[in-house]
C-alpha cells in the first residue's frame, strides 16, 4: 500500500553560505547578490545539491542511510533564502516519488528514489 | 562555441572522509541522524566508524568536478551554469576514514530549446567513486545546463 509522508523546512537566510562552506561549492550565484543579479537571477539561490540533500534527509528520516539505493532529481525552480519548502513523498514498495514545493506552491524539485 | 571539444575528458580526485566534515555537513542540513553523528551508537551496530549521508557524494565528487569547472574550455560557461538534474546510485556505504577516488567524465553535450525559444546547452557528466578497498561506492550523473543568452 502506498505510504505518504510530508515534512517542512525553512531555508535560513544564510543557508547558501553555510552550505558553500560545508560543500566548497562557492559558485558566486550562491553567495554574491550582485553577481547573481548580473547573471539573470533575482538574487542568490540555494545550491541544488543542498535541496537534494534535504530531500534525502526527508526520505531517510533518521533511519539507516543504507536504505537509500538510488535517487534522481530534477531541479525545477531556484530555491531562495527564507523559502519555506514542503517535501511530499509517496512510497510504494521500494519506489518513492517526491515533490518539493515552496511557500507559493511553486515546484522546486521533483524526483524518484528507490529503497533497499 | 567553447566546450565542444571536451567530450570524453576525464577528471580525477581523491577525497578523505572525516567525521568532523560529516558533522559540519549534517549541521547545515539540521540532520541529527545518529548514523552520522553518534560514534557510540554506530560502534554498537558493527564496531565501525560513523556513516556519511548518501548525498555526501556531492562533497567527495566535488574536487573532480572542480577540475572541470576550472578547465579553460569550460570555465567561461560557468557564470551561466545551472544544475538541471542529478542522479546517484549508492553501493558500499561511505564512512568516516574512507578514502574515495572519483572519476568524472564528460559524457554528452547537446542543446535544448525551451518554451521561450532560448537555446540551452546541456552537459552530462558521469562520476564513478570507489573506496580504498576498490569497492564501488557511488555512480552519479550530473546534468549541467548552460542557460541561453
Amino acid at each position: 500500500m502506498a505510504k505518504k509522508k510530508r515534512s517542512n523546512t525553512i531555508i535560513g537566510k544564510y543557508m547558501p553560505y553555510y552550505y558553500a562552506g560545508a560543500s566548497l561549492d562557492f559558485n558566486l550565484i550562491h553567495i554574491d547578490q550582485d553577481y547573481a543579479k548580473a547573471n539573470g537571477l533575482s538574487g542568490i539561490i540555494l545550491q541544488g545539491m543542498c535541496t537534494m540533500a534535504l530531500t534525502a534527509k526527508h526520505l531517510i528520516d533518521n533511519g539507516d542511510p543504507a536504505q537509500l539505493d538510488t535517487i534522481k532529481v530534477r531541479f525545477l525552480n531556484p530555491v531562495m533564502p527564507e523559502d519555506e519548502l514542503v517535501f511530499d513523498s509517496i512510497t510504494n514498495g521500494p519506489d518513492v516519488s517526491v515533490i518539493v514545493k515552496n511557500q507559493n506552491g511553486g515546484r522546486v524539485l521533483k524526483g524518484k528514489a528507490t529503497l533497499k | 562555441m567553447s566546450g565542444d571539444n571536451i567530450i570524453g575528458r576525464k577528471y580525477e580526485s581523491d577525497y578523505e572522509v572525516s567525521y568532523e566534515k560529516v558533522k559540519e555537513y549534517v549541521r547545515v542540513l539540521d540532520d541529527d541522524n545518529p548514523y552520522y553523528t553518534d560514534r557510540e551508537f554506530v560502534k554498537s551496530l558493527d564496531g565501525g566508524h560513523p556513516f556519511a549521508p548518501p548525498t555526501f557524494a556531492a562533497i567527495y565528487c566535488q574536487p573532480a568536478l572542480e577540475h572541470l569547472y576550472f578547465d579553460p574550455e569550460f570555465s567561461k560557461l560557468v557564470p551561466r551554469l545551472v544544475h538541471g538534474e542529478q542522479e546517484y546510485h549508492f553501493h558500499e556505504p561511505v564512512r568516516a576514514g574512507d578514502i574515495i577516488h572519483t572519476n568524472a567524465v564528460i559524457d554528452k553535450n547537446y542543446t535544448k530549446t525551451n518554451q521561450a525559444g532560448k537555446v540551452h546547452r546541456i552537459f552530462e557528466i558521469k562520476t564513478t567513486s570507489i573506496n580504498q578497498d576498490n569497492k564501488l561506492v557511488c555512480t552519479g550523473l550530473y546534468t549541467l545546463l548552460i542557460r541561453g543568452e
